[in-house]
C-alpha cells in the first residue's frame, strides 16, 4: 500500500535496500498518452539523480508510431537531434510488488539541466494545479477507466487483424452489470487489483460494462497529478496482466461497432480542504464558485475536445444516442450532456466531465479541463442555461462538439483563452501534432466515415493506447 | 469587377477534398469561372486509390460545393486525386470521346495552369507568416533547368534542391515538402528546426491556412 512509497523518506539507498530494489523502471507519458521509459540498473538510476537519465528529444516530439515530428517545431527541441532528460519524481517511487527486484517511478520530461519542459503533459497539468493553488484552491478528482478484455492474446489479436475477437464474458448479450459476465473476468481483475494495491492505488469498484468484454474500473479520488499518475500506472498494470494471462485489453476509444471506451472525469474544488461547490444558501445549492467554474468548462468545452479525444479513433465514439455526449451542454444528474453536475450535498457535490475518450492522455485531459474552469473564474462568467432535456437528437441550433480530429484542432486553435492558459506554443504544437495524425491516417487511405475502424487504427491504438 | 466564386467543402473534409477545393479555387481564379457555365449541375468523381466518391455541385453563379457521394452513385470522372502524390490530379472522363468540350473544361478545372516555380516560390514566401526573411535565407535550385531562387537574408540558411517540375508542384501547392523530402524528390539541407519550419509553412499553404 502507500506506506511502501518512498514519499517522505530521507535516505533513498536505505529505502531501495529495504525493498530489495535492484532495478528501477522510469515512466513518463508522451503527447499521445503512451507510457515511455527505461529499465535502469539501481546504480545508474541513483547516480543520475536528481536530474535523471537522458533520452532522445524526439521521445516528446514523435507520433504514436515513434515517427519524429519533422514537419513542425517546438523550442524545446534542438536544431539537430539531441537529448532531453526523464527526471524522476521520487515521491512516486514504489516497489513493483510483482517483480521483486523492480522499483517504479513516474518522471517528467525536462531539459538536461533539469528545467521543466512546458510541453511535457505532466508538467502541463502541474502548471494548472499551481494556478489554482495561487487562488487558494485545490482539486479532488478521479477517472473512470473503461476497457475491453478479450480471451485472445495480443499476438493472436494481431494475427486475426483484430477481427472476430472473443470478448471475456458469459453472455453473448450486450448487458451491463451482469454478474455472470463479471465473474468470467474475476481472475483477471483480482490480479489487476492486487497489483494496484501494491502500487498504493486505491480503487472503489469495478463492473461489467455495456459492450461485450467491457469493464469499468473506478479509482478513489485524489489530487490531479496523483490521479493522472495512477491512471497511467493502472493502464500499464492492466496491459501487463493481460499479457501474463494470455489475454488482450484495449483502451482504444472505439474498437467495435456500437460500443466505446470513455474516460469520464469527476472533480470538485476545495479551499483549505473544504469542498466549495455546494452552498445551501445559493439557488439550487450551486455556489458562485461552481457557477463560474461551470461556465468556463462549458464555454471552452468544444476547444478542449482536442485534448479529451486525441486520436482519429476517438471521434468514432461521439455519435448521437451512442451514450457519449455530442453537445457543449450541462445539466444536473443528466448523463446525456457534456457535463453532468451532481450537487446533492456539501461533500459529494462534483462535476462529471463526460467527453473524454478511453484513449485520452490523463495529464492533458485534466489540464485542459482545469484550464477551462480557470477561464470561467477569471472572467466571473455565468454558465449558459442548464440543459434539462435529453441532449441527443436535438435541433442543429444546439452547438455540437467537434466530430473529427481536424475540426477539434481548429476549434482549439480559435480559443485564445484556452491557449493562453495552456501556453500558446505548446497548444500550437499539439494542434500540429493532431494535423500530422490526421494526415497520416489519410495517407494510409483510411476512411473516417466507415462504420468500423480500419486495420491502421487497430495497429496504431489497440495495444499502445 | 471580377466575379468571386467559392469552393466549399463539408466541415470534416479529408485532405483529398481540401486539396481538390484549393485546386478548383486556383482554377476559377485563373479563368474567372468561365468553365462553370458549361458543366453539369452535379459531377460525381471517384478516386481510384481510395475508391472514395465525391459530389461536386456546380452553380455557375456562385461556385462549387464538394461533399461525399454515396457508394452507389455512378462516377462520371475517375482518376487519381491522391493529395499526397505531389502532382496535379490525373483523370479520365467516362465517354470522353462524345464530350470533347466537357473534357476540356474539366481539364481546365482540375489542372489549372502552373505558375513558373520561381514566381510561385516568391509568392509563397511572401505570403507565409511562419518564415521571417530576417531569420532565414532560403535558396531553391532546380537541377535540370539551372534556375535559382533566393529569399530572405537571415542567418538560418536552407538549400532546397530538386527537378524543376518537382519544385513547380511544390510551390504551386500540389505537394507537401515533407513528402518530397521523405520520398527523395527534394533534398533540403538545413538544420532540423529550419526544415521543420519551412515544411510547416508549405503544409499550411497546402491547407490554405496562411
Amino acid at each position: 500500500m502507500t506506506d511502501k512509497m518512498f514519499k517522505g523518506e530521507v535516505n533513498l539507498d536505505q529505502w531501495l535496500d529495504r525493498h530489495h530494489v535492484k532495478r528501477v523502471r522510469t515512466m513518463a507519458t508522451d503527447l499521445d498518452g503512451f507510457a515511455l521509459g527505461k529499465y535502469c540498473a539501481r546504480e545508474k538510476f541513483t547516480k543520475g539523480l536528481p536530474i535523471g537519465h537522458n533520452l532522445a528529444d524526439v521521445a516528446l516530439g514523435s507520433d504514436s508510431e515513434s515517427t519524429p515530428h519533422l514537419g513542425f517545431w517546438h523550442s524545446f527541441r534542438r536544431s539537430v537531434l539531441g537529448d532531453i532528460a526523464l527526471t524522476p519524481d521520487l515521491s512516486t517511487l514504489v516497489p513493483d510488488g510483482q517483480d521483486p527486484d523492480l522499483g517504479q517511478v513516474i518522471c517528467d520530461f525536462t531539459f538536461l539541466d533539469g528545467r521543466p519542459i512546458s510541453l511535457c503533459p505532466r508538467t502541463k497539468l502541474k502548471q494548472q494545479v499551481q494556478k489554482l493553488d495561487d487562488l487558494g484552491l485545490s482539486v479532488k478528482c478521479t477517472f473512470e477507466l473503461e476497457f475491453f478484455l478479450y480471451d485472445n492474446s495480443f499476438d493472436d489479436a494481431e494475427r486475426k487483424q483484430y477481427q472476430n475477437l472473443s470478448p471475456v464474458g458469459a453472455s453473448p448479450l450486450q448487458t451491463i452489470y451482469l454478474l455472470k459476465d463479471s465473474f468470467r473476468a474475476v481472475t483477471f481483475m483480482n490480479h489487476v487489483l492486487s497489483r494496484l494495491e501494491a502500487y498504493g492505488i486505491p480503487w472503489e469498484a469495478w463492473n461489467d460494462e455495456n459492450g461485450m468484454g467491457q469493464i469499468e474500473l473506478n479509482l478513489v479520488p485524489d489530487e490531479p497529478v496523483v490521479m493522472a499518475d495512477r491512471v497511467v500506472r493502472a493502464k500499464q498494470i492492466i496491459f501487463e496482466t493481460a499479457v501474463e494471462q494470455g489475454l488482450s485489453t484495449t483502451f482504444m476509444a472505439h474498437p467495435q461497432p456500437g460500443f466505446s471506451n470513455g474516460m469520464h472525469i469527476h472533480h470538485s474544488l476545495l479551499r483549505a480542504g473544504d469542498p466549495q461547490f455546494y452552498d445551501d444558501g445559493a439557488p439550487k445549492n450551486r455556489s458562485q464558485l461552481l457557477r463560474h467554474w461551470l461556465a468556463g468548462l462549458v464555454t471552452t468545452m468544444p476547444a478542449t475536445v482536442s485534448y479529451l479525444c486525441p486520436s482519429v479513433n476517438s471521434y468514432r465514439r461521439l455519435r448521437e444516442f451512442a451514450a457519449p455526449p455530442v453537445t457543449a451542454t450541462w445539466g444536473e444528474e443528466n448523463k446525456s450532456t457534456g457535463i453532468r453536475l451532481i450537487c446533492d450535498g456539501p461533500k459529494t457535490a462534483r462535476i462529471e466531465h463526460r467527453v473524454g475518450a478511453g484513449d485520452l492522455n490523463p495529464y492533458h485531459a485534466l489540464a485542459a479541463i482545469l484550464a477551462g474552469g480557470l477561464t470561467g473564474l477569471a472572467a466571473k462568467q455565468e454558465p449558459p442555461p442548464e440543459f434539462t432535456d435529453l441532449a441527443w437528437g436535438i435541433p442543429a441550433s444546439v452547438e455540437r462538439l467537434p466530430s473529427d480530429i481536424m475540426t477539434a484542432a481548429k476549434t482549439l486553435e480559435a480559443c485564445d483563452a484556452l491557449k493562453q492558459e495552456l501556453v500558446a506554443e505548446d497548444v500550437e504544437y499539439w494542434i500540429k501534432s493532431r494535423r500530422h495524425e490526421w494526415m497520416t491516417f489519410h495517407r494510409a487511405g483510411n476512411d473516417p466515415d466507415s462504420p468500423v475502424p480500419g486495420l491502421w487504427e487497430f495497429q496504431r491504438y489497440f495495444a499502445a493506447s | 469587377m471580377a466575379q468571386l466564386f467559392s469552393v466549399m467543402t463539408q466541415s470534416n473534409a479529408a485532405p483529398m477534398e481540401l486539396n481538390l477545393a484549393r485546386i478548383l479555387r486556383t482554377s476559377l481564379r485563373q479563368t474567372g469561372g468561365r468553365q462553370l457555365a458549361g458543366l453539369p449541375s452535379t459531377l460525381i468523381l471517384q478516386d481510384t486509390k481510395t475508391r472514395l466518391k465525391l459530389r461536386l455541385v456546380v452553380d455557375p453563379k456562385t461556385g462549387i460545393t464538394i461533399s461525399r457521394a454515396r457508394k452507389t452513385e455512378t462516377a462520371l470522372i475517375e482518376g487519381l486525386f491522391d493529395p499526397f502524390s505531389g502532382e496535379p490530379p490525373k483523370f479520365k472522363l467516362r465517354g470522353a470521346w462524345r464530350k470533347p468540350l466537357l473534357k476540356r473544361r474539366l481539364t481546365q478545372l482540375f489542372q489549372p495552369a502552373l505558375t513558373p516555380w520561381e514566381t510561385a516560390a516568391e509568392a509563397f514566401y511572401k505570403a507565409t507568416s511562419l518564415l521571417d526573411p530576417n531569420e532565414f535565407t532560403i535558396e531553391s535550385y532546380s537541377e535540370d533547368t539551372d534556375i535559382r531562387h533566393h529569399w530572405g537574408h537571415g542567418p538560418e540558411r536552407a538549400l532546397i534542391l530538386g527537378q524543376g517540375a518537382t519544385l513547380s508542384h511544390l510551390y504551386n501547392g500540389y505537394a507537401l515538402l515533407i513528402d518530397d523530402i521523405l520520398k527523395g524528390r527534394i533534398q533540403c539541407q538545413a538544420s532540423m528546426r529550419t526544415i521543420a519550419i519551412i515544411t510547416d509553412a508549405t503544409t499550411e499553404y497546402w491547407m490554405d491556412l496562411q
